[in-house]
């Protein structure tokens, strides 16, 4: 007879501790002792570090996956607070792990989330998500947590010291942002990112030896950054000698063509680079590609390419649109060139995870943004997506964004929205919000009324930023953040001051929720004629599919 | 009390391991053993009380931590492998070989099972061990194979691989199928082999250090004997065979072996039995193709395939053979041509000693400079086609091999015996080849003789150029001499089309211009006659004028106007006057040049036996001119003639002799001597006699062009060459600017196509350039370019 | 072929319950025991003939018949679903919501729910096991460690020294 906890055994109630969030960790830790052991373990597992607190989920279990290390989830404390919370949360962490060194031996894997990437200016009042980090705890994880498999950060401050790869047995990825750390890569590391190179090293010293590990990766991740990734492609394809091939699961690639086009060399070394691949082997491939000449086919030719070469077997997909247009007809290239990649790629019907993410304006105004050609738009996606038959998990963090981009379309949301409750009640309220609010137009340097792409656009760009922004195929690995908007801010959105105004972050669910159930009906219509797709996250909304076929909402 | 749980549990598993690894009585495995072994383990390592689950091991990197329940049943069953292991013996009458498979056989199964048996050990504790980077701990299965790998193979390997080896060896020798399963053994050297970071990848540093390489120096051994040995009895013929069946066999004994081992094995076998005996197998080559064995010379080609390197001398070889033959070939053409014009020298000499009544005269002997083009050209060809079938048979038509057959046939093609009497003279091909064309074409259907065989050749010509020229030269004729049906026209375009094609567009322009010329001269003939024949007075008119109007840089030293003063007969001059006048209106521009000396006349005689039609005659413009006043005289003398006519002494006794020889006028005094004295004098017959009603006096005309037509032929082709290379090394200039001279030299040979220049002529061509301030000399050797 | 052997699994109190192979196969620990029971040359094979109608018994000798009727269940109902067993893509899965079917399965008092996460890790069924822990891991989310112990009949054995320790130590990962 089991009648307490304790008595199951011990890999189970690990199991169980590993599905707990990380106070629900905590709390079975203060049980007992035998629980304190158990549970510890799952509690410094896998660590994130990031600007905001955890979005708080009673019906996944994707808070439960790693311990984060943030910010207060009360909402209405203020940033200088918060900051201080999270710059205390580091320093205790960093004590404890000092006065326990056993707890370091738990610690498997870092991962430093950041908001900060090249599509999104920082606002020079803030600090940047790097700079709140607390350096000391960082040196102390790479020289003691020995069981350290993974360390994610696209930081070039914090990273890992190449005089810590022998400390680290089992470390698995790594983050490169000087080439010379090539000569010291332990073999154990099976994923390589190529961050920002420091300099220029002399590529002759790369011997074969060097280049060992690299034919044993599993994962390259090539940077945005021209530069890094042509001198890195160089080094590598120069060493690629005797027709030596890379088994490599995952890559992600760059196709951009600039204003200048300097970008010639790269997207050449991407074609050699996929020329070497064992392309059976490929899994997990991201693309990010863009284009900024406005009559240009090369985004059309590039896909036509890809698709006539090689013979994919891919699982997971992930496309990244580099350029922000602001217009419809030129943004809609990029879609044409991305469904026919869809449609024309080889067992397309084996992928089961695709990441779109679309660079749509902030602001949301985007010019041609009439009903038509959001007609033209969906529909393109409308006829490739059932394509993919075995599509399980569908990700676009910016779809909303996009529509939002049609003015009449959320002008229809807002006005004649849902007709549920909940939106009934709250729907009238935002429409009284853009008759009190006004904003920056930049491109006319006007401050304008408040339109309903600004509200949506706005209120979908931070749930979007509940994704960690990582790439594409592993977002959704990691934690996600809560975040909240207060209704002002951005391009200058604000009132007149005789106005006394209500709105703040507490109508911001109810906002999100109103989003949900327009998104919703997207879901539940792609969910017809894709019969295993089982997870959508539109613009950081989740649904997931319940036995009976019913889509739900996770968060909102 | 752990401890007492411990020894329980393990007493209770240790039979069923036993039984699951294979015990003496082959007992089996039943459900409730093999459930109840698994539950044991399991609730052994789930039954913990709670504060004592640590046991620490002591291992090598010293971290000492936490490790779950399970470790110590590890450790038992690791010892208890061992134990196992050391005590499997041979049986009586069983070589170890045997005894290694049997057993290995068995304990893999066992090895399976109990994996799955202890699973638990793995899930729970094996897991997390390896998770934490112990590295020394493995999965079951894994620690059953290591373990096999120290207790079992390790101590034997010595006499496993001996006697592993043997049963190879015996199969080689004997042709018989081996009694053991070796295929088994040997998989077991893949499966011991292990990659401590990842157990699922397959290491195969057991294989390759402990069988691959003593398999691999045993095989070289043994074939290095044998096939030493097979060629000093067999020869290498019979060597071919046995070679190919050695490989065949070794190839199938890869299907028990990893195949891993495929490359080096090949690489051993194509060593030992191929690239050590490469020579001697090559040199087989000349005696086989004397003795036309293209299948064993297919079978050595097979054979050498396997290792490309011993293909370039087999090249070389074949090269040089096809070569020989072509020359020789040649060489007995050019003796029996000289040996046959010796007989028809010394018949003809007979004859004309013999023979006083010389009513019909013998063709004119022939000399060496006339040689029979098509017996040459089909010589040529017939080595060519005797290897491109040697080629396609013994050699799939190897695209390496088809080189070297067009290399040597172009070397022979163009230099032999024949072509080139003296190693300086320049090559006569082109020209033969040219009048081998000629004579295909003048043939209404010449059956022995084809445009494909014209192309053959054609492809092998250094001389392209030159070929052109004297292709013109021929074409030439025919255009001008012979009215060309249009089924002639049709072949005649056709040689073009396959020449354009061979070559550049460019290349043939000047052979269409011609054609063209002659084409469209019909169309202006036809035209002058509707327009004369409309004149009031077309009496007047010569309406059946056959004019050809040629381009001049087309027909250029082939037609030259005549350098003659000449009168034209007054009965002429009206239809010249109408067709210049018809010409410049219709190219305005155009020079209009009269080539008398080339213009021929069809006239009408009254000077048949009454009753009797007329005759026609076919005579020269000068003759004609000759001719026309003795309408009105029926004598008149040389100096008349001459001057009515014009025509300098030698043309007009050139144009005269044939008419004097032909009975139609009588010379007074007679011999060819007093023809231009001005007091001889010329009769017309009153009644002129022949069989024929059509008399041609034109042919018989010497010319002045037939004696030098080689010679001028040849200065064109020089010309021609000078141009080319003038251009060519203006365009390397211009884009060196300066150059060294060796440099140009050999950027030059490099660059021209259609002929191999000399360096003499390249030095000409540099020199004249410098003359003409295109180029200067610079210090040490160079030149500069000047614009 | 011949009809496939029917299944007999006797549970620890003797009770038997026939099932179709595919059904019992969704316990790894059967999976691969009955391919593990096929003759070897060599052994004399008694219970393992080719045209024997006899079922095949697989005694489970910790899993008790009131579970066992639970946890056939269970694979009944998942008898033609296959779960990846690919390891790496578990991890999307790790954090998918408790399938309904499952947890309306799992509804069941404390006791017999640990009896079927036990058994299901006896067993070696993964997705039932996982599925178990969630639910767990749902009772356990939300509540204060005093709660905890109360549902979960858990003894405070800290010392109050050591309680003030471990609370330190892991302050910096409490929400606040």
């Amino acid at each position: 007879m089991t009648s307490s906890l304790e008595e199951l055994p011990d890999d189970v109630i690990s199991k169980i501790a590993s599905y707990l969030p990380q106070q629900g960790k905590v709390n079975l830790a203060y049980c007992s002792y035998k629980l304190y052991t158990l549970a510890l373990p799952q509690l410094y597992k896998r660590i994130s570090f990031g600007k905001a607190s955890v979005l708080a989920s009673t019906a996944s279990f994707q808070d439960s996956v790693f311990t984060h290390v943030g910010y207060s989830a009360n909402q209405l404390v203020s940033e200088e607070q918060q900051l201080d919370i999270f710059d205390m949360r580091q320093q205790v962490l960093l004590q404890s792990l000092q006065i326990n060194i056993e707890l370091c031996n738990y610690i498997e894997e870092i991962a430093i989330l950041s908001q900060h990437d090249n599509s999104r200016e920082l606002d020079a009042t803030k600090r940047s998500d790097y700079e709140c980090l607390y350096n000391e705890l960082f040196d102390y994880i790479q020289d003691n947590c020995i069981n350290l498999r993974f360390f994610r950060s696209k930081s070039p401050t914090i990273k890992l010291q190449s005089s810590s790869f022998k400390k680290l047995p089992n470390l698995q990825n790594h983050c490169m942002f000087d080439l010379n750390d090539i000569k010291c890569l332990p073999a154990s590391v099976k994923e390589l990112e190529i961050g920002i190179l420091s300099e220029t090293p002399n590529i002759a010293e790369f011997g074969p030896t060097n280049i060992s590990t690299l034919l044993q990766l599993d994962s390259l991740i090539l940077s945005d950054d021209e530069r890094s990734s042509v001198i890195f492609l160089d080094m590598l394809l120069k060493s690629l000698t005797c027709g030596k091939v890379l088994n490599i699961k995952t890559l992600k690639i760059v196709h951009y063509h600039g204003f200048n086009d300097y970008n010639h060399i790269s997207r050449e070394l991407v074609k050699r680079l996929l020329d070497n691949l064992n392309i059976e082997v490929l899994k997990n491939l991201e693309i990010v590609a863009g284009c900024d000449q406005m009559a240009c086919a090369c985004l059309g030719e590039f896909t036509k390419y890809m698709t006539t070469t090689y013979m994919f077997k891919l699982r997971k997909l992930s496309i990244i649109q580099k350029t922000v247009h602001r217009d419809h007809n030129y943004t809609e290239k990029f879609d044409v060139a991305i469904t026919e990649l869809l449609s024309n790629m080889s067992n397309n019907e084996s992928l089961a995870y695709l990441f779109i993410r679309h660079s749509p304006p902030l602001d949301c105004q985007m010019g041609n943004g009439f009903e038509g050609n959001y007609i033209k738009r969906r529909d393109l996606y409308a006829a490739v997506l059932p394509k993919l038959t075995g599509l399980q998990t569908l990700v676009s963090p910016t779809i909303m964004q996009s529509l939002a981009c049609y003015e009449q379309l959320v002008s229809d949301l807002l006005w004649n929205g849902c007709e549920c409750q909940h939106c009934t009640d709250y729907l009238p309220l935002f429409d009284h919000y853009l008759m009190k609010h006004n904003y920056y137009d930049s491109r006319s340097g006007l401050t304008k009324d408040a339109i309903s792409p600004v509200l949506f656009g706005c209120a979908s760009d931070m749930t979007s930023m509940r994704l960690s922004c990582y790439d594409g195929l592993q977002t959704l690995e990691l934690p996600l953040m809560d975040r909240n908007w207060n209704f002002h801010g951005y391009f200058g959105i604000g009132h007149e001051d005789d106005f006394d105004c209500q709105f703040n972050q507490s109508c911001y669910r109810p906002l999100v929720t109103c989003m949900s159930h327009f998104l919703k009906d997207y879901v539940e219509e792609l969910g017809k004629s894709m019969p295993h797709l089982s997870l959508v996250c539109f613009s950081g909304v989740f649904f997931v599919r319940e036995d009976q076929g019913e889509w739900r909402c996770l968060y909102d | 009390m752990v401890n007492s749980l411990l020894d329980r549990t393990w007493s209770e598993i240790e039979p069923a391991i036993y039984i699951i690894l294979g015990d003496d009585k082959g007992s089996s495995l039943d459900s409730m053993m093999y459930t109840q072994t698994y539950t044991k383990v399991y609730d052994y390592c789930t039954a913990t009380s709670s504060r004592v689950q640590t046991l620490v091991i002591n291992d090598g990197d010293g971290t000492g931590s936490v490790r779950l329940v399970g470790g110590e049943l590890y450790v038992r069953l690791q010892n208890y492998l061992k134990f196992y292991l050391e005590h499997l013996n041979v049986k009586e009458g069983e070589t170890f070989l045997d005894f290694y498979i049997r057993t290995w056989q068995r304990f893999l199964i066992g090895s399976t099972r109990l994996n799955d048996v202890l699973d638990y050990i793995n899930r729970y504790w094996v897991t997390k061990e390896r998770a934490d980077g112990h590295r020394e701990i493995y999965d079951i299965l894994s620690l059953c194979l290591l373990s096999w790998r120290d207790y079992k193979f390790h101590s034997n390997l010595n006499i496993l691989m001996d006697e592993i080896m043997e049963q190879i060896n015996n199969q080689r020798i004997n042709k018989v199928t081996s009694t053991s399963n070796l295929s088994l053994a040997i998989k077991s050297f893949v499966l011991l082999g292990f990659d401590v970071n990842d157990l699922k990848k397959q290491n195969l540093s057991v294989y390759i250090n402990d069988f691959e390489k003593k398999f691999l120096t045993e095989t070289y051994n043994f074939y290095t004997a044998e096939s030493n040995e097979f060629i000093k009895k067999h020869g290498v013929v019979n060597y071919l065979i046995k070679a190919e069946e050695r490989i065949e066999e070794e190839i199938k004994r890869l299907e028990e072996l990893n195949d891993h081992t495929r490359r080096p094995l090949n690489d051993c076998l194509n060593e030992v039995l191929i690239t050590n005996h490469a020579d001697t197998i090559r040199a087989e080559l000349t005696p086989l193709l004397d003795q036309r064995r293209y299948l064993d010379i297919r079978r050595m080609h097979q054979l050498l395939k396997r290792v490309p390197m011993t293909i370039d001398p087999l090249l070389q070889h074949f090269q040089e053979y096809i070569k020989d033959q072509g020359l020789k070939a040649i060489k007995e053409l050019k003796e029996q041509m000289e040996s046959d014009a010796a007989a028809a020298a010394a018949a003809a000499a007979a004859a004309a000693a013999s023979a006083t009544n010389a009513g019909e005269k013998k063709p004119t002997k022939k000399t060496s400079n006339d040689i029979d083009a098509k017996l040459y050209i089909k010589t040529l060809l017939s080595v060519y086609y005797k290897f491109q079938d040697v080629v396609k048979q013994s050699f799939d038509s190897n695209e390496a091999f088809v080189k070297a057959l067009d290399s040597a046939c172009q070397s022979f093609i163009n230099s032999n015996a024949i072509a080139t009497p003296t190693a300086r003279s320049k090559s006569r091909t082109p020209d033969l080849l040219a009048k081998y064309s000629d004579e295909m074409l003048k043939k209404k259907d010449a059956e022995d003789m084809s445009v494909d065989e014209l192309m053959a050749i054609f492809k092998f010509i250094d001389e392209k150029e030159g070929f052109e020229i004297w292709y013109r030269r021929f074409l030439s004729k025919r255009l001008l001499n012979s009215n060309m049906s249009p089924e002639d026209e049709e072949r005649e375009e056709f040689i073009i089309q396959k020449l354009k094609t061979a070559n550049t567009l460019e290349y043939t322009t000047k052979i269409t211009a011609m054609f063209n010329d002659i084409r469209s001269s019909r169309d202006l003939g036809s035209l002058y006659k509707d327009v004369v024949l409309k004149e009031e007075d077309s009496k007047q008119f010569i309406s059946d004028l056959e004019p050809k109007v040629l381009d001049s840089t087309a027909w250029e030293s082939i037609i030259r106007g005549s350098p003659e003063s000449f009168i034209l007969p007054s009965n002429l001059v009206k239809s010249q006057e109408k067709f210049s006048k018809l010409y410049q209106e219709k190219f305005s521009g155009r020079q209009l040049n009269w080539v008398w000396n080339r213009s021929k006349v069809d006239l009408k005689a009254n000077l048949s036996k009454p009753g009797k039609p007329p005759f026609s005659f076919i005579v020269t413009m000068f003759q004609y001119s000759i001719l026309v006043p003795f309408n009105d005289n029926d004598s008149l003398t040389c100096s008349k003639l001459l001057e009515i006519t014009a025509l300098p002494s030698d043309s007009f006794k050139a144009n005269m002799i044939p008419l004097v020889k032909n009975k139609l006028l009588i010379q007074k005094p007679t011999g060819e001597e007093n023809i231009t004295s001005p007091q001889t004098t010329f009769t017309i017959v009153k009644e002129y006699t022949s069989k024929k009603i059509k008399v041609n006096f034109s042919t018989t005309v010497k010319t002045t062009d037939t004696k030098s037509e080689e010679k001028e032929t040849n200065e064109e082709i020089e010309r021609k060459h000078h141009e080319i290379l003038k251009a060519c090394i203006v365009r390397v200039m211009k884009a060196r600017k300066t150059y060294k001279h060796e440099q140009l030299t050999s950027e030059v040979f490099r660059i021209t196509e259609r002929f191999k220049p000399s360096v003499v002529d390249i030095k000409k061509a540099i020199e004249v350039l410098i003359d003409e301030q295109y180029l200067a000399r610079t210090d040490g050797n160079g030149y500069e370019y000047l614009s | 072929m011949a009809v496939e052997r029917k299944i007999v699994i006797i549970t620890s109190d003797g009770e038997r319950f026939e099932v179709e192979r595919k059904v019992a196969e969704k316990s790894i620990l059967i999976k691969n025991m009955l391919k593990n029971l096929l003759p070897v040359e060599g052994e004399e094979d008694d219970d393992y003939d080719e045209d024997d109608d006899e079922p095949i018994e697989v005694p489970t000798q910790n899993v008790r018949s009131a579970v066992m009727k639970n946890i056939l269940h269970w694979c009944e109902h998942y008898k033609d679903h296959t779960f990846p067993d690919d390891e790496q893509d578990d991890d999307s899965k790790k954090s998918a919501p408790i399938d309904a079917w499952d947890k309306n399965f799992l509804n069941v008092d404390q006791e017999m729910l640990y009896e079927i996460i036990l058994a299901s890790n006896y067993l070696n069924i993964k997705p039932l096991l996982n599925s178990g822990c969630k639910v767990v891991a749902e009772m356990i989310r939300g509540k204060s460690p005093e709660e905890i112990r109360k549902t979960f009949n858990i003894v405070n054995d800290f010392t109050p020294e050591e309680e003030v320790a471990i609370r330190r130590e892991n302050e910096w990962a409490e929400d606040r």
